[in-house]
């Protein structure tokens, strides 16, 4: 009996794991664009240097885009550099999707760091953060980068001058 | 054939065509994460401050400006000619036909480049085109536009026509933002009426 449906049985085992095994090895986005709009507001983005601890930094993978170790930053033991084509890799995207591991990227520009912050996180990566202010020659942290430096003050000239003299 | 074996190749088929089918697709039309991987660290997604400010100037209709910030923060000062369509707000359908648009440029701007980046790609996610960022955002226009001044003893052609520019969208934002919104439309047609007058055109 084992030995006619053995075949048969092993067949079975292979499709349920091929289907099981599908979601896992997908290239796809695992968030929909509206979920990471909702978590955009929900989720702290940036993390700082302070907060990070290079000692105890077993569940801390860093994804470096820097391309060599930025002045400034410790040597952390889990670390891929990394480039923009690698995000879609096996490997990596096996790391992002390891919920048991806090990913921090870093990087030296900010276009850069959002941007991968965002597919990534859609990509299913999550605990996620960026590391906020690589560059020591920033005037200001990343967090802030939204802080309007400047106020306007309305011209009160302008309505004075009437309609007609633009 | 017995009941079993019957049952077993009908269970193996259904396992392959469960694994053959496509994945279920919610994203249809979305932009693949390899592609969009692609524009990671790409600045030809940023269009400058002065470039923004000769497209306001020309009245650019292939250009549609769009402030992702809050409204409140929008009714308080906006770059001239620019829509409101807040971040939160940017997937919603209702807005699809402002940024659906194959042949018009969009250019999101916040106060610094954050907000806007993640506008972009969430509207490139979804496919739509042309989406671009003003670099810097309006930290970088009031930096750039509004405090530009000339200093030096020469000033070459090409720097004058630059200051030139700076000079006139600094005196247009400054206008339209001083104005209240009843008054803006008024002031527009007589501004638009008045420009035609000193080229020699007739009404």
């Amino acid at each position: 009996m084992v030995k006619k449906y053995g075949f048969l049985v092993a067949f079975i085992l292979l499709v349920t794991l091929m289907v099981l095994l599908r979601p896992r090895l997908s290239t796809g986005y695992v968030m929909d664009a509206t979920d990471i709009l909702n978590q955009l507001n929900a989720e702290e983005i940036f993390v700082s240097m302070e907060a990070l601890d290079p000692s105890g930094a077993d569940a801390l993978f860093v994804l470096n885009f820097t391309g060599t170790v930025a002045s400034g930053l410790p040597e952390f033991q889990n670390t891929v550099f990394m480039d923009r084509d690698d995000i879609i890799t096996r490997k990596v995207r096996n790391i992002v999707r390891d919920t048991g591991l806090v990913k921090v990227i870093v990087s030296d520009n900010l276009a850069e760091a959002i941007q991968s912050w965002m597919l990534i996180r859609q990509l299913g990566g999550r605990p996620l953060y960026i590391l906020d202010k690589v560059n020591s020659l920033a005037d200001s942290v990343w967090r802030d980068n939204e802080v309007l430096r400047y106020s306007f003050k309305p011209d009160s000239t302008v309505f004075k001058q009437g309609r007609n003299t633009p | 054939m017995n009941f079993r074996t019957t049952f077993s190749i009908i269970l193996i088929f259904l396992g392959i065509l469960v694994a053959l089918l496509p994945e279920q697709d919610n994203h249809a039309g979305h932009l693949k994460p390899r592609t969009l991987a692609n524009f990671i660290g790409n600045t030809d997604m940023f269009i400058t401050v002065d470039q923004v400010a000769r497209m306001v100037l020309d009245e650019d209709s292939t250009m549609l400006l769009i402030d992702v910030r809050t409204p409140e923060a929008y009714r308080n000062m906006n770059i001239p000619g620019s829509v409101n369509i807040p971040l939160q707000q940017i997937l919603n359908p209702d807005y699809e036909g402002y940024l659906n648009q194959p042949n018009t440029k969009n250019i999101f701007y916040s106060n610094g480049d954050m907000f806007a980046l993640e506008a972009w790609m969430l509207a490139t996610r979804v496919g739509y085109v042309n989406n671009f960022v003003m670099g810097g955002g309006l930290n970088e226009w009031y930096q750039t536009i509004m405090l530009s001044e000339f200093s030096g003893d020469q000033i070459s052609p090409k720097e004058n026509a630059t200051f030139e520019l700076r000079y006139k969208a600094r005196k247009f934002f400054n206008q339209m933002n001083s104005l209240p919104d009843s008054l803006k439309t008024g002031f527009l047609l007589a501004k638009k009426s008045k420009e035609r007058e000193l080229v020699g055109g007739c009404e």
